[in-house]
């Protein structure tokens, strides 16, 4: 039995010596028994090594994108969305506040100290976590341009205060400069971002990484059974133990790697529709109503010069419509937060339109500002607040779902790992307790 | 049987990898909505009517035309005139400057209109309509003004016109009700003594003024720096961008209240006589306009307004403008 002869259609018709006898007798010997099974051993292994090295490869890609996201690019983007909302209100409420007259309310005075703290602990935020060179940039311009803004608004206000008419010409300063650089430069801060997420969410769901797993999982489990076939013709044992749970094993994790790949996917998935999408959509309508309403006040102020701002107002006004009608189609859990989004936005939109026509009627300016004043500012923030809540909660649903598409992925790596490396484990015994018995 | 076991897994691959990946696996993109897409600052600003009209040679441009005999009694316009008309709708329209204390602003508590012009305009409609109270205004800015008469937007404007023989063209004028002068303001550190002194540097005024026109025009060769309200030119120099701001001395008398750190250099550039812009179609509004301008130059009215508004920041109250007339 030593020397078996693995197939029984191999004979020894050619003379001995001669090239061809040579090489046949090699053939024979290779696929002797014990030869070929020590092969099918350490193939055995390679593959479900390579399988194991596939799975970490690429389970590691996607814990590293989800992280990513969850700890760097997902803040930083909600942090730039903060520091342009903060701005954007701050230049909204100073516009407000001087429309009042001499002295501005200490409402309206407080929420403006509030919004520019917020938009600087942010940026300060920003800063300590490292940035790269693209963004020194923008993020010059923020942490130089806001302390010259809010030296304007001062300016502006102790003018006011004398009753001087130069106020007003440096709040246009002011705004001017937030709306024209500022701005900008923190919405280039979140389009990197954004850019940085779309990465993120490319890196954390390639098709070829399940693709991967499934190829190589198949060509392990090809051979396993391909080898316990063999094992049971040429041995006639039928079940080698540990071959079968090495089997089980490879099938398992392949398994498991896939409906965990498949279900990190569907979360994240369901953090973008649900969350990243609704709260980069509410955030740019709360925005550019923002904008809109510092325009409006500006116009107020600016008296006989409003033409320029009630132009930027409508410009804005007609992108906020196609914004809202995006934002209302999104569907979703939190679809509720923003259901009275459009309407609230109407209902302003009607007090702002009798503003305006006021304020262009000789004689109807002091009715526009009360009107302004009155009417408008309450449902303004009526709006304002309602995206706000709706932001917030897309906001939440979008940390979320990444911290729970990391979590599928947490342990993925380490219990494969173990599984595989102990299926390897099983082939190689399995495998030499057949060899043993040819010694 | 290898071959077998090699098409089986390379048929596992192919039918069950493709569809597979197709359907749950495919790679997620997550790029910015349209709808979260941040709007651009506009950058273009709507164009400003400028003054662009050809220049003629009326000869001399202050002479306006010669108040009717008797004036109409107030409350009592002459019917089928456009005075009638004004006083059927109830009120005057004016457009006045909102940023040129002491002619004309906004007091920022009150909200009311104030100064020199208002003052102007709320006699002339005192004397339509028999009591105040019967003026609403419109803030123009200084490029508006012809273009809210030439609309028929407002009546009359009372907003630190000057009179020149180009904007005659466009509309009428009533006689001199002011007889200003451009003059230069300065920072008090500046050595400057007059706009000779300015050669090469940015020089501020309106856009769309006279100012602005005489300052290209000076031999010295300033950089004339145009802004869109007179008040703007305060801002640009308090913060280094001009070197000074050269318009009517009652504006930059208004910017010296504000900022005590300015002065006015007593070289004056031109005169710039101001006077109320009517339309050309409206005669006897001008004539009317004329008569009230009369009454109050002769009967003290003009030095109690003048006190009232500029006060003693230009020295002693001048004597009101002569009337003159072409007929």
């Amino acid at each position: 039995m030593i020397f078996s002869v693995a197939s029984v259609g191999v004979g020894f018709d050619a003379p001995a010596g001669t090239v061809e006898h040579t090489r046949r007798w090699r053939r024979l010997r290779a696929t002797t028994t014990p030869g070929l099974l020590r092969k099918c051993s350490v193939g055995l292994a390679v593959a479900v090594a390579m399988l194991w090295g596939v799975s970490l490869a690429t389970i590691t890609a996607r814990h590293d994108a989800i992280q990513g996201m969850r700890h760097d690019s997902g803040p930083s983007f909600v942090a730039a969305q903060r520091i342009h909302d903060a701005l954007s209100e701050a230049d909204a409420t100073v516009a407000g506040a001087f429309l009042v007259g001499g002295v501005e309310p200490a409402t309206l005075r407080a929420a403006y100290d509030r919004s520019i703290a917020t938009a600087t602990q942010q940026l300060v935020d920003l800063d300590r976590t490292g940035v790269p060179a693209r963004l020194r940039g923008p993020l010059t311009i923020l942490s130089g341009q806001i302390p010259v803004y809010t030296g304007l608004v001062e300016r502006a206000r102790a003018n006011n205060r004398s009753g001087f008419v130069i106020g007003a010409a440096y709040l246009r300063k002011a705004s001017g400069l937030m709306q024209n650089t500022i701005l900008p430069a923190a919405d280039q801060l979140a389009a990197f971002d954004a850019d940085r997420i779309h990465a993120g969410y490319m890196s954390a769901t390639r098709w070829y990484h399940p693709a991967l797993v499934i190829v190589f999982g198949g060509l392990a489990l090809a051979g396993l059974v391909a080898v316990q076939v063999l094992l049971s013709r040429r041995t006639h044992r039928i079940l080698n133990v540990p071959l079968v749970a090495a089997t089980v094993l490879v099938t398992v994790s392949s398994l498991l790697i896939l409906t965990a790949f498949a279900a990190e996917r569907a979360t994240l998935r369901d953090g973008r529709d649900h969350g990243f999408v609704p709260m980069t959509v509410v955030a740019q309508a709360r925005v550019l109503a923002l904008r809109a309403w510092a325009d409006q006040s500006l116009s107020l102020i600016a008296r006989g010069d409003g033409a320029v701002f009630d132009t930027d107002a409508d410009a804005t006004a007609a992108r906020l419509n196609q914004v809202l009608a995006a934002g209302s189609a999104l569907g979703g859990p939190d679809a509720s937060t923003r259901a009275g989004l459009t309407a609230s936005w109407r209902d302003y939109e009607s007090t702002s339109g009798r503003v305006r026509r006021s304020a262009s009627d000789v004689g109807g300016f002091q009715d526009a500002v009360a009107l302004a004043l009155g009417d408008g500012t309450p449902r303004f923030h009526r709006f304002d607040q309602q995206a706000d809540t709706a932001v917030t909660a897309s906001q939440r649903r979008f940390s979320a779902r990444l911290s729970s598409a990391d979590s599928v992925l947490g342990s993925l790596a380490v219990g494969t790992a173990v599984a595989l490396a102990l299926a390897a484990l099983l082939v190689l015994a399995g495998l030499q307790l057949r060899i043993n018995e040819y010694r | 049987m290898k071959l077998r076991w090699a098409l089986a897994t390379v048929a596992f691959a192919v039918g069950g990898v493709i569809p597979l990946t197709a359907v749950s696996c495919g790679t997620v993109a997550s790029p910015l909505s349209a709808a979260g897409q941040p709007l651009p600052p506009l950058t273009a600003a709507p164009a400003r009517a400028g003054s662009t009209a050809p220049s003629s040679n009326c000869g001399d441009a202050t002479l306006s035309s010669r108040p009717p005999v008797t004036m109409p009694i107030p409350g009592k316009m002459p019917a089928g005139s456009y005075l009638a008309a004004i006083a059927k709708r109830g009120y005057l329209r004016v457009a006045v400057n909102v940023d040129v204390p002491p002619f004309g602003s906004v007091d920022p508590d009150s909200g009311q209109f104030a100064g020199f012009d208002v003052r102007i305009a709320e006699a002339v409609g005192r004397a339509i309509f028999g009591a105040s109270g019967h003026v609403k205004y419109r803030a123009v800015t200084n490029a508006e003004r012809i273009p809210a008469i030439r609309d028929g937007d407002v009546d009359i404007v009372v907003a630190t016109m000057t009179v020149n023989c180009e904007r005659r063209t466009q509309v009428d004028f009533s006689a001199v009700y002011y007889e200003a002068g451009q003059r230069v303001l300065v920072l008090n550190s500046s050595p400057a003594k007059s706009l000779g002194d300015l050669g090469g540097q940015k020089v501020c005024a309106p856009a769309g003024t006279t100012s602005i026109q005489r300052i290209a025009q000076a031999p010295s060769r300033p950089v004339p720096y145009p802004v869109t309200n007179d008040s703007d030119c305060l801002v640009a120099m308090q913060n280094g961008q001009v070197a000074a701001i050269s318009t009517d001395d009652e504006v930059l008398a208004g910017m010296q209240q504000q900022d005590p750190q300015t002065r006015v250099l007593p070289q004056s550039l031109a005169p710039e006589p101001l006077a109320v812009a009517i339309s050309l179609q409206h005669p006897d509004l001008t004539r009317f306009v004329n008569g009230v301008l009369a009454r109050i130059k002769a009967d003290g009215e003009w030095t109690a307004i003048y006190q009232q508004t500029v006060g003693n920041a230009l020295g002693p109250t001048p004597a009101p403008p002569p009337n003159r007339y072409r007929n």
